[in-house]
Parts: structure tokens; C-alpha cells; sequence
């Protein structure tokens, strides 16, 4: 049984704190649904547990089966058993997908993975996603659709096996069929594995195929309540506002950022 | 030492000795050419001929001080790939000029560096158009340690009348110690109107975001760094035929890049 502990959390990011007292219990075997408006501090959580240097930690305490995550480098982390399927995979050309993750695999054990059981998970995971079985030989995310990407996530995080696995907006840019494959190679991983798992997502219809244990809404750097699905289908029908009213908080509005102005000319002289 | 290719080839030439040498390829093949311990210098002429193609890399093991002087002369529709690799803890100044003397004549000039600590990598590039309809691609990719000092100098130059012509490049270095020394000139000399020419290039620290994604999937700093570097190198291995050969020469390269290998950990 694998419990991650996040405690009184407060975290920062270019010194405006995102994060203010945060608690919460994953617990192998349970599906955590993360919710919340946008700009509220959900990814922030995702990135701080898993180490990205962007954030920082003022407060609190993030431990792992009682080791202290907060003072383990972000490669320890995933060695520990924490996964992160993220938003935006980063693209990295000339390094093929094959060759990263059997890096991966052998960088967490003591004798590297033979090649031919190697080939045999990756064929699975890559099968079962319904992804282009060329895509071991592609370089990582490299030229990959949005929905190729995630996709590619989900391959990963079926290889590492973590026991805790954080998915933040991995349902963004998925078509519909695409959805249903993603959430039962998710619902496989688990029954194969009994990760904990925490899932951000702002679609009721992901949930409904992951069938969270808990659910979550965070507000203002905050988890204002929680519950299970009956709280996501309230939330699926009315949206955050009536949260603000029940519960007396405000929801920290999106920055949106000023565009520079056109002036419509283009100061380049054309020959 | 003189060679010419009449027929279809596939092989590997050793130079354990300081050399002048001049190959004349006529058909269609794949040459390897190892430098090893015991060459300073070599000085290769290389004659691509009429409707050749070709791909050849020279590969630097030579493990002390090398001065390569490269030269290629490129015949009519003659198509080739030319590569230098070297990883070697050694000084290296590489000069090489390619001409491509007839039109359809077609070459890439590849090179990968793996600037270890304290060594010096020299390299003067140029590809001269003396005919119209000709291509010339530039592709030099390097990884630099503390205190290596790396410099490039790659010129595309379409002289008058070689309308039609291409010329491009890109230089890119990874920096990943202290106390480097990156010079990149990129040269476009053209005296043409009607040809297409770009160049581009980077310099700079492996990207934060990247090196984050491969942590968080459980690889140290190294390992991270070594990968990210392992994609600066790799395409030169395109030029092997052997495949073999290429996988020992791919090991080689994670080993040197901080990898150690298929399977072993750092």
C-alpha cells in the first residue's frame, strides 16, 4: 500500500504564492478527480509533487510511504514511484521513443531490461493505445499531434508502472474515440498495477469512464470540498459558482494576457 | 595512396599512419574511413564522378592531434553525403572544400562533434558552386564540455552564373560545461540572383523544459544531458551501412556522452 501525504502545502511561483495550505491523501488503489476553474492552482499542485524547478515549495510537506518528497531531486521522485502525464510533453528530436524509455526502465532497476521483454511491454502498451507502430522509432514527441502526445504519456506511464500517477489535462486534445482507449488503458494500468492515481480534468465525460473514489475542487490555491462522483456531476450541471456562495471563496480569475497592437503596416519594404 | 571505385562498394579503410590520398568513386556506395592511433594528418582528395552517389564518414579515433584537409570534387548529377564524426579527448582542425563542378552535382557535408574537456575543435567549411543547378547542404552539430573551444566556419559560396544552385546550413552546439569557447560563422557569398540559399544556427544550454520531462521520467542530470546530446550526434550515423557497425558506433557515442551504453547505468 503506497500513501502519498501532502500537508498545509504553499507553493510559489516567481513569488506570487499559487498553492496557500493545501492537504490532501492519495492512497493506492484510489482515483483522485482534481477539479477547479482554470488559474486556480491544479497544475501548480501536479508540477510541485513532481519537482519542477518553476515551483517553489514555502510551506508545508509532500511525503511518499514517509520519505520526504520535497527533498528528493525530481529523477529520485519518479524513481520513488511518482508519475506526471503532462499537459504539454516536451518534444525532444533525435532521441527516439524506444531509446528513452529503455533508458527510462533501466535507470529504476539494478539489471537492464532484456531487449526482447523490453519490445514485448512497448508493442503492448503501444497496441493498446492504438498508436502507429512506428512509434518506437520516432524521435520523443517529436511532429506528434496534440492527441498523439498524450497518448504517448499514457504509453509511459504503462511502461514505468509508477505507484502514485498524477494526469494533468491528459484528456485535452483527444477525440471521443480517442478518450474511451486512453481511459481503459488507464483503468487497465491500474488493475494491473493499483497506482494511486490524481486526474485533473474539467470533463465530466473522462470521469465518467475513470469512476473517480474522490473527488476535489480547488479554489484559490485551496481544496474547498470534497466528495466523490455525485460532486463532479453537480459540478458537470451548475460549473464553480455556486461554490463561491456555499462555501465563501473566490475563484482567482485567469490573467489574460495584453496582445500588442497591430498598426497594420508592415514596416519591411517589399522589393 | 590511390583508389578508384569502378563497381558497387561497401567498405572500411584504416589510416593508422599519416596519409595523402586520393579516391575516385564512379558508381554507387558506402565508405567508412577510420582514423586510428598513429594519424596526425591526412589529406584526401576525393573525385566524385559523373552520376556517382556516395556516402562516406570519417571517423576520428586517432586518440592525439589530427589536421584533416578534405577536398571533393563533384561531377555531374553526382550525389554524396559526406561526414565527419569525432568524439576524441584530442585536438582536431578539419579543413574541408567541396566544388561542385557540374550542374546537378549534389552534396551534404555532416559533421558531429563531441567537444571533451580542454580540446580545441578547428573546422573551415566551404562548399563552392562553380556550375549552374547544383546543391549544397551544411549540417555541423557539436556538444561542448568545460573548456572546450569549438569554431565553424561554413560558407556556401554561388559564384556568377550558377543559377538554379541551393545553399544551406546549419550549425547547432550544445553547450554543457563552463569555460567554452563557441565561434559559428555562418558565410553566404553569392553572386547570383536566382538561387536559394538559407543558413541557421544555435548556440546555448539544453533546454530547462526538456531536461525536466526526462528527469521526471526517472533519469539523472547526466543521463538527461547525455541524451539530449546522443540527438546532436546521432544523424550522422545515417552514412553507415553496416548495421553492425553503427550499433557499436552508437554505444560508442552514449558512452562518451555520459550513457555508458544500452543498459548500464550511470
Amino acid at each position: 500500500m503506497t500513501e502519498l501525504v501532502i500537508k498545509d502545502l504553499h507553493v510559489s511561483v516567481e513569488d506570487k504564492e499559487i498553492l496557500k495550505g493545501l492537504n490532501l491523501t492519495i492512497r493506492s488503489g484510489e482515483r483522485h478527480a482534481l477539479m477547479g476553474p482554470n488559474g486556480n492552482g491544479k497544475s501548480t499542485l501536479l508540477a510541485a509533487i513532481m519537482g519542477n524547478p518553476k515551483y517553489t515549495v514555502t510551506q508545508g510537506s509532500i511525503k511518499l510511504d514517509g520519505q520526504d518528497v520535497l527533498a528528493m531531486e525530481v529523477d529520485e521522485r519518479s524513481k520513488a514511484g511518482l508519475f506526471l502525464g503532462m499537459q504539454y510533453p516536451s518534444e525532444i528530436s533525435g532521441v527516439t521513443n524506444s531509446d528513452f524509455l529503455r533508458s527510462c526502465i533501466n535507470a529504476r532497476q539494478e539489471k537492464p531490461i532484456s531487449l526482447f521483454k523490453f519490445i514485448k511491454e512497448m508493442d503492448k502498451a503501444i497496441q493498446q493505445l492504438e498508436m502507429k507502430p512506428d512509434l518506437a522509432h520516432r524521435f520523443l514527441n517529436d511532429g506528434f499531434s496534440g492527441g498523439e502526445k498524450k497518448r504517448n504519456e499514457i504509453v509511459q506511464m504503462m511502461m514505468l508502472k509508477p505507484s502514485i500517477a498524477m494526469l494533468d489535462e491528459i484528456d485535452s486534445g483527444l477525440d471521443v474515440d480517442a478518450l474511451k482507449i486512453v481511459s481503459e488503458a488507464i483503468n487497465q494500468c491500474q488493475k494491473e498495477t493499483d497506482m494511486g492515481l490524481l486526474v485533473v480534468s474539467h470533463y465530466a465525460r473522462f470521469y465518467e469512464y475513470l469512476h473517480p473514489t474522490h473527488a476535489h475542487v480547488l479554489v484559490d490555491g485551496q481544496i474547498v470540498v470534497s466528495g466523490d462522483q455525485e460532486l463532479i456531476d453537480k459540478i458537470d450541471k451548475e460549473g464553480y459558482e455556486w461554490l463561491e456562495t456555499e462555501y465563501h471563496v473566490s475563484a482567482r480569475k485567469e490573467e489574460t494576457k495584453k496582445r500588442p497592437t497591430s498598426i497594420g503596416l508592415c514596416g519591411a519594404k517589399r522589393g | 595512396m590511390e583508389k578508384v571505385y569502378e563497381k558497387e562498394f561497401n567498405e572500411t579503410i584504416y589510416f593508422d599512419q599519416d596519409e595523402i590520398a586520393t579516391i575516385t568513386i564512379q558508381k554507387t556506395g558506402s565508405l567508412l574511413m577510420v582514423l586510428r592511433k598513429g594519424i596526425s594528418s591526412l589529406k584526401l582528395h576525393l573525385k566524385l564522378e559523373t552520376d556517382s552517389q556516395s556516402k562516406i564518414l570519417l571517423y576520428n579515433q586517432s586518440a592525439s592531434t589530427l589536421s584533416v584537409d578534405l577536398e571533393v570534387e563533384v561531377k555531374k548529377d553526382a550525389k554524396s553525403k559526406i561526414g565527419f564524426l569525432d568524439m576524441e579527448e584530442s585536438d582536431v582542425t578539419f579543413k574541408q572544400k567541396a566544388f561542385l563542378k557540374e550542374s546537378g552535382a549534389d552534396i551534404k557535408l555532416m559533421s558531429a562533434q563531441l567537444g571533451q574537456v580542454d580540446t580545441s575543435k578547428l573546422n573551415d567549411i566551404e562548399i563552392l558552386h562553380e556550375a549552374p543547378h547544383t546543391f549544397g547542404y551544411m549540417e555541423n552539430f557539436s556538444v561542448l564540455f568545460d573548456r572546450a573551444h569549438y569554431e565553424m566556419v561554413a560558407n556556401g559560396n554561388i559564384q556568377k552564373g550558377c543559377y538554379g544552385s541551393q545553399s544551406h546550413q546549419t550549425t547547432r552546439v550544445l553547450t554543457l560545461g563552463k569555460d567554452h569557447k563557441a565561434q559559428v560563422i555562418p558565410l553566404l557569398l553569392i553572386d547570383e540572383n536566382d538561387v536559394k540559399a538559407s543558413h541557421a544556427q544555435t548556440i546555448g544550454q539544453p533546454d530547462e523544459e526538456q531536461l525536466y520531462y526526462l528527469k521526471s521520467r526517472g533519469l539523472s542530470q547526466r543521463q538527461a544531458m547525455g541524451l539530449l546530446s546522443i540527438g546532436y550526434l546521432l544523424p550522422i550515423l545515417e552514412l553507415v551501412s553496416d548495421e553492425a557497425t553503427k550499433e557499436k558506433m552508437r554505444e560508442e557515442m552514449e558512452s562518451k556522452v555520459g550513457l555508458y551504453g544500452h543498459g548500464k547505468n550511470s
